[in-house]
């Protein structure tokens, strides 16, 4: 028996640290309350027009939830967040998978959910129509077992996805490693790519609960193509990850398998993490996650600010710590 | 043999409507969707639900609108006193499909058209009831999974011995060769044993519905405290 539940080895102190932690992120946490599970009643009123969403049921007039999670509501709509469940997909969403079959037209990809398909995709620069040889040529594009990122693009009436990989940004990845998370500690948000370009590493946060880390490539115009910058990425593209960076790489997947072992919200911990945003929001939940995030590798630092400014270098420092006692204990497989 | 002492006290000390105590706990398989582990008294089942996933064998489905069930009962070699053969005995395909058509019932499978739900159930110790604590280690396991349901299916068993209704038999009483049922709410009376007249069905039943209204307290209790946690850990 697998246990999903992950223990770190706290002292005394830190383990009361962590848990009084745990507990103001209990008691800032407002939207909890609004938890129901499977047949408790959702409070509506019924005099208004009412819009019933996803996880709701309504029997003699009472309307009861059918899952548990959390009761949303958006001006009429009433709906039920489920918390652990399969990846429901949406239109746009960004997506990592991994390519299950090559089949006629399409790869198959594997995205933890339903059936998804991703085209033979249209050559936009050359407008042309895809013949027989692209099709024989697919295996030079994807094969099996390659890691995918795209976008959910369609359904199907069966219930199919499609997806595409129209921007550069998506494609094939390499050099890097695949973890997987429950798919909503990923939030939807504006960015799903973030860089931490301190340690050189991409990070995709797909919205199925794949993520990928992996070393930092450079996103190039294909419209734009310098002659002598393409002869020396080819030459750049065939060299080995450096030793530096593929520890990095363990070292953040490390991390996030912690966070996701305690169930924390990724999204939030990694645009804290790449340097890009500035901690304006809720500075207790930040503290509470970098906290988290320090704590469970035996790093005492508190100081939001020096976290702040650490906190890139110091979540290697802390996954390399982490990394020595956990790393096979939790390896993915 | 004395099955109920005349202090009105059973063979393990409990009173004729008490139930054995009940630990339930969720998210023990790692790689499943959903996972629970459910105990009562020495009866230990532990569920895993895969899905909705895509259906891996086409012929299996017979309806396109809505999403097929699938569930796999097995007993472990220890499970018993003595150590039991792995087969799919009559016993075992007759459970699992009781159990598959309970969770059928209760799953909204409308919602989830082209698509499989698979519920394994493995029974760990088995002390009477196993019946009972496999449809609710299931219900556990898919609220763990988010899949919507229409109600919390439960199921306890209760049966008629020495001119007593008993609820919650274990594995002696069960044996005696008394009548017994099983009641499962989303109600269900799936299997009978004896002979039972209708009077003291009646008893028997209300005994029984009363303790899967207890289980489903309790489960409930599990659930919420689990999204509970989830929630605010996620921090939203």
């Amino acid at each position: 028996m697998v246990m999903r539940k992950l223990e770190l080895p706290l002292n005394q102190t830190q383990k009361v640290r962590f848990e009084r932690a745990m507990e103001q992120l209990q008691s800032l946490s407002s939207t909890a309350q609004n938890s129901v599970s499977v047949t408790d009643s959702i409070a509506v009123n019924h005099e208004d027009a009412l819009l019933k969403g996803h996880g709701t049921y309504e029997v003699e007039g009472e309307l009861l939830s059918t899952v548990c999670g959390v009761v949303e509501r958006v001006d009429k709509l009433v709906y039920v967040r489920t918390l652990r469940a399969r990846y429901k997909p949406e239109v746009n969403d960004i997506v990592v998978g991994r390519v299950i079959e090559v089949a006629q037209k399409r790869w198959r990809v594997d995205i933890h959910s339903t059936l998804a398909y991703m085209d033979l995709p249209h050559d936009d620069a050359v407008q042309k129509r895809k013949t027989s040889e692209d099709e024989l040529n697919m295996r030079n594009i994807f094969v099996e077992d390659d890691v995918v990122c795209a976008e959910v693009h369609d359904f199907q009436r069966d219930g199919s996805l499609v997806l595409q990989d129209k921007s550069q940004k998506y494609g094939k990845l390499e050099k890097g490693q695949l973890l997987k998370v429950d798919p909503y500690l990923v939030k939807r948000s504006y960015n799903h790519f973030h860089c931490i370009e301190s340690l050189g590493i991409d990070l995709i946060l797909g919205r199925n609960g794949f993520i990928w880390v992996g070393e930092h490539f450079e996103v190039r115009d294909p419209m734009i193509v310098d002659d002598e910058n393409s002869t020396e990425n080819t030459g750049k593209e065939q060299s080995h990850t450096p030793l530096e960076t593929r520890r990095s790489i363990i070292r953040i997947g490390n991390a996030i398998r912690v966070l996701s072992a305690y169930k924390t919200c990724l999204d939030q911990s990694f645009t804290l993490l790449s340097q890009r945003t500035k901690l304006k929001e809720d500075v207790y939940r930040t503290k509470v996650l970098v906290m988290l995030c320090i704590r469970s590798c035996r790093l005492a630092c508190f100081d939001l600010t020096s976290i702040c400014l650490l906190v890139s270098k110091q979540i290697a420092e802390l996954s390399r710590v982490f990394w020595r006692t956990y790393f096979f204990h939790i390896s993915d497989k | 043999m004395e099955y109920v002492s005349p202090e009105g006290l059973r063979l393990d000390g409990r009173r004729f409507n008490e139930m054995r105590q009940i630990v339930a706990e969720i998210g023990v398989v790692s790689k499943a969707d959903g996972s629970a582990v459910f105990e009562m008294g020495n009866t230990k089942v532990i569920a895993a639900v895969y899905g909705p996933r895509e259906i891996q064998n086409k012929s299996q489905q017979l309806k396109h609108d809505r999403a097929l069930v699938l569930c796999e009962y097995s007993m472990a070699q220890f499970s018993t006193g003595d150590r039991r053969r792995q087969k799919q005995d009559r016993r075992t395909t007759e459970l699992s499909l009781v159990i598959r058509q309970t969770m059928e019932a209760c799953i909204l499978t409308e919602l989830m058209p082209h698509s499989q739900i698979d519920i394994f159930l493995q029974v760990l110790q088995a002390d009477g009831g196993t019946r009972s604590a496999c449809i609710n280690a299931a219900t556990l396991a898919l609220a763990d999974a988010g899949i919507p349901m229409r109600d919390l299916a439960v199921s306890c068993s209760a049966g008629y011995l020495n001119s007593t209704p008993l609820l919650d038999l274990n594995y002696v009483e069960d044996s005696a060769g008394g009548a017994d049922v099983t009641v499962g709410i989303l109600p269900k009376t799936d299997k009978m044993d004896a002979k039972l007249p209708m009077e003291t069905f009646e008893t028997v039943f209300a005994l029984a519905s009363e303790g899967c209204k207890a289980i489903a307290e309790r489960i409930r209790e599990v659930l919420e405290e689990n999204t509970k946690q989830l929630e605010y850990r996620r921090a939203a």
